[in-house]
């Protein structure tokens, strides 16, 4: 879950960017940044509970949010607080591509592998075609988690 | 002759078996064909720290780049390095993306390690999404580089050493890591040349698991010794 920790770390940036890039006149960008911050945290923080464990792709789109806003709504060359977006959201987007547990197998490979004891035999057997049968054994709500 | 029969039927069943359920003792394995396991931690890790220097050397020049240092580093070609990053192609670059080509190269980079760092010491065939991803960083990288420093000696007509050393550490990492995307490139070609169904490609990218997948896997995989 480290690249969970790093997200939030970064929603802490984003937090004091408006006071670092002395923007905080601008009330619009201290909400801005503010927000996604919030919704940063948000999205990190849901993936630590596993029904929402996926919650953290929602950070692809702040990710993409970011590099839009940082593009496209100040004037070319970008002053320093969008350059701040454009850098976090890149920054961001490299995260949130790291799944939860990323340095383990994702679960449904840990069944009967060396990670955990066979327990699909009977299943794998009973089916007509190997190539086009899903490994059964594995109840479907761990099989959704496979990235 | 029947008992020889039953063995080889069992000793087969087991082998199946074995691969259905992705039941390997050493996940270390090395596969074919390599003589190692190009997702090891032993192939991954320099990756990363090499890839965090490059990253760290681009900061550098972005620094230079972003005013907050009045001069670049470099010992070999002096003022010229500060020439190349204040250049009209390194402002063009700057117009295009919105931040400093340097600063962009730091990103780059900074991917590389987090690429290499996230996955298993399989993810070859776990998580082949995440090897292509690393792939598609890690190799443009190194032409990007390249062109650029192209652009230094033939437009420009000056040099900028950290560029070079940049260069460089771009071109080792492409070397060190197109095992890796190699094997996973050839493990999704063997999915799909074994099905003739894309959709079980997709599902093999993704890192789903379907029995072919621990079949094809199996064969890739060179025997264990013993």
């Amino acid at each position: 879950m480290w690249a969970r920790v790093v997200e939030m770390s970064i929603a802490a940036w984003m937090i004091l960017s408006p006071y670092i890039f002395r923007a905080q006149q601008d009330l619009w960008l201290v909400q801005f940044d503010t927000g996604v911050a919030l919704a940063i945290i948000t999205f990190s923080s849901l993936a630590f509970w596993p029904p929402t464990r996926l919650a953290y792709l929602g950070n692809l789109l702040v990710a993409c949010g970011l590099l839009l806003i940082g593009r496209f709504s100040g004037e070319s060359p970008p002053p320093a607080v969008h350059q701040n977006h454009i850098f976090i959201g890149f920054l961001l987007f490299l995260f949130a591509v790291v799944p939860n547990m990323a340095s383990d197998p994702p679960p449904i490979w840990r069944q009967g592998s060396h990670h955990a004891p066979p327990t699909r035999r009977r299943d794998a057997t009973r089916s007509k075609d190997p190539a086009t049968a899903p490994s059964s054994g594995v109840p479907s709500s761990r099989k959704r988690n496979s990235l | 002759m029947e008992s020889r029969s039953a063995s080889q039927s069992a000793s087969r069943n087991d082998a199946q078996e074995s691969a259905a359920v992705g039941g390997e003792k050493n996940p270390h394995r090395a596969v074919r064909p390599f003589p190692h396991n190009p997702s090891s931690w032993h192939q991954r890790i320099p990756i990363c720290l090499l890839a965090s220097v490059g990253a760290g050397i681009c900061f550098h020049m972005s620094l230079f780049q972003w005013g907050f240092i009045e001069s670049a580093w470099d010992p070999v070609f002096g003022e010229q390095s500060n020439r190349v990053l204040t250049s009209d192609i390194a402002k063009d670059l700057f117009l295009f993306i919105g931040i400093h080509d340097a600063a962009m190269g730091a990103l780059a980079y900074l991917g590389d390690a987090i690429l290499g760092f996230a996955g298993s010491t399989r993810r070859w065939q776990y998580r082949p999404w995440m090897v292509v991803l690393f792939g598609i960083d890690v190799i443009p990288l190194g032409g990007i580089s390249a062109i650029l420093v192209a652009c230094q000696a033939f437009i420009l007509g000056e040099w900028c050493f950290l560029c070079l050393v940049a260069a460089v550490i771009s071109l080792v990492l492409v070397w060190w890591a197109y095992d890796e995307v190699w094997v996973s490139l050839a493990y999704l070609w063997r999915v799909y040349r074994r099905t003739n169904d894309l959709r079980m490609l997709w599902y093999a990218f993704c890192g789903f698991r379907r029995p072919v997948m621990d079949e094809v896997a199996e064969e890739m995989l060179v025997p264990e010794e013993g």
